[in-house]
């Protein structure tokens, strides 16, 4: 099981990173996952994110162009990793197995 | 101008630049700029300014933060790191070799400690008293002699005369029994008379009792929580009473002081008021003809000229004695009270002391001996070179610097000196206990108590670290890359020679040590053995009792035994004279008198001591000339100028001459009356009335000797009952004045055998590696023929030629060392060359028993075994 660790919100950051393709980095990701998810999104917790993952090995980076609104500091773009991949569809199919694996009876009288 | 405005609140990115990890920092950075310039714009500078700082402190976590060591730090840490692993396996892949290195490193720097110890103690003797600057004691010097003694009311005469002189204390030493009150502890002591000053002065803390009025009454007494313990047990002593029995005399005691530290010049249990001995009171009248063991201390202002001071008062001493030009000025002397231990030794010494050449000695060899261990470290470092010459040849393609490299190996041999350093101080902790009973020093193995400890352990090793690591490293990382790297690298031939001549060194030291043991033994067995021109053998030695009116009685009683072949009263115990005083005889210069050394004994002295008459006769026993008969010894005559046939009928006189002037009846065989490191002085002897409080000496006949004594013993029980019976051998009480002598020699021998071993590791070690080397050629000899004999000696041969190298280059240094050590006695044994022969032919045989191990080792091995390979 302990396998692949991906937490909840790592596993955003992983899926938003792979929405944005090639444009994959600190500010961009941070304003994907504040639009889809409505959701607010501090520096800090997606920079200590995207360490993390990076020194797991799911994410690669490479430096990007520097423009002038950065103040000339560059840009540093994420991709996801073979290894991250993996880990990603580990994660979902976890969750499909499990999803799969409650009874339609279950579902049925949290609706009600 | 716009951009201006939009500048982030500046010392929160400040505060991010600090904090950040130095790899996430830029494109965080950008990451925060983009954000606030976007915010600037869409809210407004002061909310971009609010949401900056908050982003800014939100980012402040664990994985942003960089580390403590920071950035730059990683890489060198990592580079030590790896420093110390490689070095760490180095010594693991080398068990032998470590360990070579590391026992003698410890054994080296453990011997290094302890004699820095030894040496911090010795030289800080009497440096605690408060006032040790500032205390001189007084001596004096008449004729060739020097005394550490004073008269007792100088001290008092001074003080009036010179107000220079702050306060002045004095004690007098006496041996004598000390019983309690309960009449069932009685022991031999050494008790003080001293002033009242004496807490003051020589800084003694009272534990009970007050300095002011301590000693200040007649028969009050001070003694130490030890003494204490020995006479009233665990009870509290002042208020009760302690007798001398000698002098019959109670003493209440009024004060427990804690003893003097024993790095203290004097060492004092017992003290008692200076009013209970005649001479010491200040109404004395006889007090000035008494010159006795009595020492008396001044205490001057900080940074007086003494010398200066001590002419001064003896113009003065002239003045008020009345001394004339013609006559003998008075010399004192003043000595810091600091400077005793080491540099005093003068006549009647309160306690004997140490020697400054003694410090000198040993921290010399200490300095010797840490320098073999070092050799042994470099000489290994080196030798293995080969199997360290491919990781340096690697270092130095992926771009280590020279001094780089050289950082590794002083590092590396810093961390062995460091294990060595544990090892060693296992070693002291064992061994301390063991060197201080020996020693009669109290060196303390405290870091608390004695701060210098932790200072001897870091310059120690960093000394043995930096001194026996900085040419293996310079050697090690001169290496040429390339040639190291194709394998064409074979030894080098210089460090083999450097190795070499460090054997050579090692061995030469040991040498001169080895000698010294030799030099010092048989000097000590000389003077042991040496025709004293007295029979010491079988002889008793009692001192009678100052009281005994019936001293001849004693005697009488005694020569009656059937054990005892002579009995003989006498002044002083030959070996130990230092009586002397002036003496008039016919033509001495200016027909003054001279001072001379004087002795005294019965009739029977020369019969009990087997000593010889040249010319005339002796003292007969009837005889009533009492202070009126001399005999005078060979050297007398020769100083006098007097032929042997005239010498007897001579005129003769104590002081200045008398109207009755006595004659010299005889010449008597030259003896060692003093101590030899001294030349043989003119000695005139006398005869006394009567002996008391001197000295007995019993020749005893061959045979049991336990029976004869209790005999003695009997007999004096019968006539003197009163009086505790002791006695002490002649030849032991001779061998006494040798301590010095023999505790150098046992040092000496320890030290040497240190050397000799720490060196013969080395050389051991060295020879494991380089019959390593030679494995092959060994095994092709071997198939070729070579026998096992001719093998060993093929490789013994070269070992033993550097050290016989090393001999031949320290005789003449130990040859220099040890003569003018030997001149430092009147007689000595004499620098034999023997000496030279029989430590080389011992440091052969040591050094081919260590070579052989290995040399066997490879001469026995199977050649297959060596050959197969490659």
């Amino acid at each position: 099981m302990k396998k692949y660790q991906l937490g909840e919100f790592e596993e955003i950051v992983m899926l938003t990173v792979g929405i944005l393709y090639n444009e994959a980095y600190g500010v961009s990701i941070k304003k994907e996952i504040e639009v889809r998810l409505a959701r607010k999104v501090s520096v800090g917790a997606l920079q200590t994110a995207l360490k993390r993952l990076e020194d797991k090995g799911y994410l690669k980076s490479r430096e990007g162009e520097a423009t002038e609104e950065r103040a000339g500091r560059p840009k540093k773009y994420f991709q996801i990793t073979a290894l991250g991949k993996r880990a990603m569809e580990y994660a979902k199919s976890t969750r499909d197995e499990l999803w799969s694996a409650i009874p339609k009876m279950a579902l049925k009288t949290v609706t009600t | 101008m716009k951009k201006e405005e939009n500048r982030p609140p500046k010392y929160f990115l400040k505060f991010f630049q600090w904090y950040c990890h130095p790899q996430l920092r830029d494109h965080i950075e950008g990451d925060l700029m983009e954000l606030y310039n976007e915010r600037v714009k869409e809210l407004g500078k002061r909310k971009a300014d609010r949401k900056f700082i908050v982003d800014v402190l939100l980012l402040f976590r664990p994985g942003i933060i960089k580390p403590t060591e920071g950035y730059k730090n990683l890489t060198t840490y990592s580079m030590i790191k790896s420093y110390y692993t490689i070095a760490f396996r180095s010594l693991k892949r080398n068990k032998l070799h470590a360990s070579i290195n590391i026992v003698g490193l410890a054994i080296g720097m453990a011997c290094c400690i302890f004699i820095a110890l030894f040496v911090q103690f010795e030289l800080g003797y009497d440096k605690q008293n408060k006032d040790a600057d500032k205390i001189f004691r007084m001596g004096i010097d008449l004729e060739a002699n020097r005394w550490a003694i004073s008269a007792f009311p100088i001290g008092a005469l001074l003080k009036d005369n010179f107000p220079e002189i702050e306060k002045f204390t004095r004690i007098k030493p006496i041996e004598t029994l000390v019983l309690n009150s309960n009449n069932d502890v009685k022991h031999k002591e050494k008790v003080f008379y001293a002033d009242s000053s004496v807490f003051d002065v020589l800084d003694i803390k009272l534990l009970k009792g007050s300095p002011t009025t301590a000693l200040a009454e007649i028969n009050s007494m001070v003694i130490t929580e030890e003494k204490s313990k020995i006479y009233f047990g665990g009870e509290d002593p002042v208020g009760k009473t302690l007798t001398l029995p000698d002098s019959k005399t109670e003493y209440k005691i009024t004060g427990v002081f804690s003893p003097l530290p024993s790095n203290s010049h004097v060492h004092i249990q017992i003290m008692v008021s200076s009013n209970n001995f005649e001479p010491m009171r200040p109404s004395s009248k006889q007090a000035w003809n008494y010159l006795t063991n009595h020492y008396t201390y001044l205490v001057l202002p900080k940074g007086v000229d003494y010398e200066g001071f001590a002419k001064k008062i003896s113009a003065f001493m002239d003045k008020y004695q009345n001394i004339t030009a013609d006559q003998t000025p008075n010399r004192i002397k003043l000595q810091p009270l600091t400077s005793i231990h080491l540099h005093s030794n003068l006549g009647l010494e309160v306690e004997p002391n140490g020697n400054i050449n003694t410090v000198y000695i040993l921290s010399a060899i200490a300095f010797f001996i840490l320098v073999i261990a070092c050799i042994n470290f470099m000489n290994l470092s080196t030798a293995q070179s080969l199997k360290r010459a491919r990781e340096v040849g690697i270092r130095k393609v992926i771009g280590s610097k020279k001094s780089q490299l050289i950082v590794q190996f002083l590092s590396e041999s810093v961390a062995i000196s460091c294990i060595a350093l544990v090892l060693s101080i296992v070693i002291l902790i064992l061994i301390t206990p063991t060197l201080n009973s020996f020693s009669g020093k109290e060196i303390v193995l405290n870091p608390i108590e004695n701060g210098y400890l932790i200072l001897f352990f870091f310059v120690i090793t960093f000394f043995v670290g930096i001194f026996g690591g900085i040419y293996p490293a310079f050697f090690l990382s001169g290496f040429q890359p390339t040639s190291v790297l194709k394998g064409s690298f074979i030894g080098n031939f210089k460090g083999q020679l450097l190795r070499k001549g460090l054997v050579v060194f090692q061995f030469a030291i040991a040498f001169v040590i080895m000698v010294g043991t030799y030099v010092v033994y048989s000097q000590l067995n000389f003077m042991q053995s040496k025709n004293l021109g007295f029979d010491r053998e079988q002889t008793l030695i009692l001192q009678l009792p100052k009281d005994s009116v019936g001293d001849v009685a004693l005697k009488n009683e005694i020569a009656k035994l059937a054990a005892v072949k002579n009995v003989t009263r006498m002044l002083e115990v030959p070996g130990k004279m230092v009586r002397t005083t002036g003496i008039w005889y016919e033509g001495s210069p200016e027909n003054k008198d001279v001072n001379m050394y004087i002795f005294s004994g019965d009739a029977d002295l020369i019969k009990t001591m087997g000593m010889t008459m040249l010319k005339g006769e002796f003292f007969r026993p009837e005889t009533k000339q009492f202070y009126k008969e001399f005999v005078i010894n060979e050297t007398a005559l020769k100083r006098f100028g007097w032929t042997m046939d005239e010498a007897v009928g001579k005129l003769m006189d104590f002081g200045e001459r008398g109207k009755e002037p006595g004659r010299v009846i005889g010449v008597i065989k030259d003896f060692h009356f003093k101590h030899l490191h001294d030349a043989i002085d003119p000695l005139v002897l006398y005869l006394e009335p009567n002996f008391e409080s001197y000295f007995m000496a019993i020749k005893l006949r061959p045979g049991n000797l336990k029976e004869s004594i209790a005999d003695v013993e009997k007999t004096w029980k019968r006539v003197i009952p009163q009086h505790e019976f002791e006695y002490q051998f002649l030849d032991e009480s001779f061998g006494k004045l040798f301590e010095q002598e023999r505790k150098l020699g046992q040092l000496f021998s320890v030290f040497s055998s240190l050397a000799l071993f720490i060196s013969c590791l080395g050389l051991f070690g060295l020879a494991s590696f380089t019959l390593e080397q030679s494995r092959k050629s060994v095994a092709v000899r071997k198939v070729m023929g070579a026998s096992v004999s001719e093998i060993v000696m093929m490789m013994s041969k070269d070992f033993l030629k550097l050290v016989l190298m090393g001999m031949l280059l320290a005789a003449p240094i130990a040859y220099f060392v040890m003569n003018r050590w030997l001149q430092g006695f009147a007689y000595n044994v004499g620098f034999g060359w023997a000496v030279f022969f029989y430590a080389t032919v011992a440091g052969l045989v040591i050094a081919f028993t260590t070579v052989s191990y290995h040399s066997m080792k490879a001469a026995l091995s199977n050649p297959v075994e060596n050959l197969k390979s490659e």
